[in-house]
């Protein structure tokens, strides 16, 4: 009786243990959060043009679209247009390829009147060839900036490529892009809101 | 005497019958069928099969148009005139058109309606766009969207059958609803023509959804023109001139991207991708499409809804190939996406 119940629990075990490993679109994720600040005081948000270290010249737009799209589905904070925040740091004369002094971000939240501004790199993205088995990889870095004193609150650096398990089983090769990329915004968001 | 009675008769009848004509057109200018003014633009670049001189095909579509539109009870306004207006108001492209412009065509040629038509050439077919504009209120009234693929000798029959089946049916006269302005796409990945296109296939799923009153895109470029501001990058002040302009309060802002994917067609044999009956006339990557409520007001988004749009080639059963264009594509995930966004929509208007 006791060896069959040991039996079940241990195959649960290893079946969880695979369906884990199978998940597709793994990220592995490294975070930063701030535990002093009220996250609540922050409702209208901006994102700052993301920076670009890749080879494709529109990585940084492509992931920057998804992300936006991931954090308004997130109800709890208000984005502030591209248009205005594109014509504010025309105006401001803020540089698009460093990054921002205390400041800068002070000045910029206030023109738009916004209490966060999230900033991304991307500093992957593409098909990896260098593994054995080719995948689709994006590996980024988010940080959210409170405009009140211009420091960092909240940063994740995350790595998602498109392997798994059940693709490599059944043949079906890496996963999109896209979905890489949807992933890679979305591990890195859980770890903030 | 008799014949010169006669005559006299004859002379008065026919005096009677010319005035009784001559009165005629006030009354029957009512009943008159509205004339459409048609605007041209050919966009793309050469290739086989099409004429090297651009005058040559626009010549040939400005009178399939005038064709067409005759054809369906609406006569083409004087077509000397409407080109005096376009150089007037510099006219370039149908994505920007002056309200001025509109406003002339009304009050000068008599026109209802501008037909605005672009062709795009672009590997190895012509894609046609015809949009029915209502020159008062600068109305989308119909809009329809058409390909056809030119080979060797026959471009002025595939310009033909684009234009013909680009061509909407009858406006239906003014449309009701709340006005609504769907801002020009911004594209990421993809060309500015296919951006247009993007563009089309919104408004169009939007102009076929009868409860918006859908404002040209073309008037925001042209007003932004006007005023030498970015429709892309709108200010405080940009929103306001948008919201006066057109009295509205929000607006959709369209994004296209293109994740350039490929699927297993990277890996065929060149021969395959250039003549194969699935390879189309462009690769389809990828696509998501974005649209985004924009508040004119405070400026912060309202709501976004997405769709994304796989690539590659579909294959079926027995490995039967569907071929795809980007056309199908886009129009497709337009298709899908408005009656999810539409649902967004109805809040704000509330």
């Amino acid at each position: 009786m006791k060896s069959t119940r040991r039996l079940v629990r241990g195959t649960t075990i290893l079946l969880l243990a695979v369906c884990l490993a199978a998940i597709g679109c793994a990220p592995r994720a490294s975070q930063y959060v701030r535990e002093d600040v009220d996250f609540s005081f922050i409702r209208r948000v901006a994102v700052y043009p993301f920076y670009n270290l890749t080879q494709d010249v529109y990585a940084a737009q492509r992931v920057q679209s998804i992300f936006v799209t991931e954090v308004l589905a997130n109800k709890d904070l208000e984005v502030i247009d591209r248009g205005a925040t594109l014509a504010a740091v025309a105006e401001m004369k803020l540089p698009l390829d460093r990054i921002l002094s205390p400041e800068q971000i002070k000045d910029l939240g206030k023109r738009l009147g916004a209490e966060g501004i999230f900033f991304g790199t991307i500093e992957e993205y593409g098909l990896d060839r260098t593994s054995h088995d080719p995948s689709e990889v994006v590996t980024s870095v988010y940080q959210l900036c409170e405009t009140q004193t211009g420091g960092t609150i909240w940063s994740s650096q995350t790595r998602t490529d498109g392997s798994s398990l059940l693709r490599k089983f059944f043949g079906g090769g890496t996963a999109g892009i896209y979905d890489v990329a949807r992933a890679n915004v979305r591990a890195a968001l859980e770890t903030l809101f | 005497m008799k014949t010169l009675r006669h005559g006299t008769h004859l002379g008065l009848a026919a005096g009677l019958l010319l005035t009784a004509l001559l009165s005629v057109p006030s009354a029957a200018r009512a009943d008159e069928p509205e004339s459409v003014a048609i605007v041209f633009n050919l966009e793309g670049a050469p290739m086989p099969g099409l004429p090297p001189d651009a005058a040559v095909i626009r010549q040939a579509a400005l009178e399939i148009l005038t064709a067409l539109t005759g054809a369906s009870h609406r006569p083409a306004a004087d077509r000397a005139g409407t080109e005096d207006l376009v150089r007037r108001h510099r006219v370039r492209s149908c994505a920007a058109l002056p309200a001025a412009f509109l406003a002339d065509l009304r009050s000068e040629l008599g026109a209802e309606t501008l037909l605005a038509v672009t062709v795009l050439a672009d590997n190895g077919s012509l894609t046609a766009t015809v949009r029915a504009i209502g020159t008062g209120q600068g109305r989308v009234e119909a809009l329809g969207i058409a390909a056809a693929t030119v080979s060797e000798g026959t471009w002025q029959r595939s310009l033909a059958d684009a234009l013909r089946r680009a061509m909407p049916p009858d406006a239906p006269g003014h449309r009701g609803g709340a006005p609504l302005l769907i801002l020009s796409s911004r594209g990421i990945g993809l060309d500015a023509q296919a951006v247009r296109t993007a563009t089309a296939c919104l408004l169009a799923a939007a102009v076929a959804d009868t409860n918006w009153s859908v404002i040209d895109p073309a008037l925001a470029a042209g007003s932004a023109l006007d005023t030498g501001r970015d429709p892309a990058r709108l200010d405080k002040e940009g929103r306001a001139q948008l919201a006066e302009r057109f009295g509205i309060t929000w607006v959709v802002l369209p994004e296209v991207v293109s994740f350039g994917q490929v699927d297993g067609n990277a890996n065929a044999a060149p021969d395959y991708l250039a003549d194969g009956p699935a390879a189309g006339p462009r690769q389809v990557t990828d696509m998501t499409i974005t649209l985004r409520l924009l508040d004119l007001r405070t400026g912060r988004i309202r709501a976004a809804s997405s769709i994304m749009m796989p690539g590659g080639t579909p294959t079926g059963w027995f490995g039967v190939i569907h071929p795809m264009t980007e056309l199908d594509q886009m129009r497709e995930g337009a298709e899908n996406l408005w009656p999810r966004f539409k649902h967004l929509l109805e809040d704000p208007t509330s």
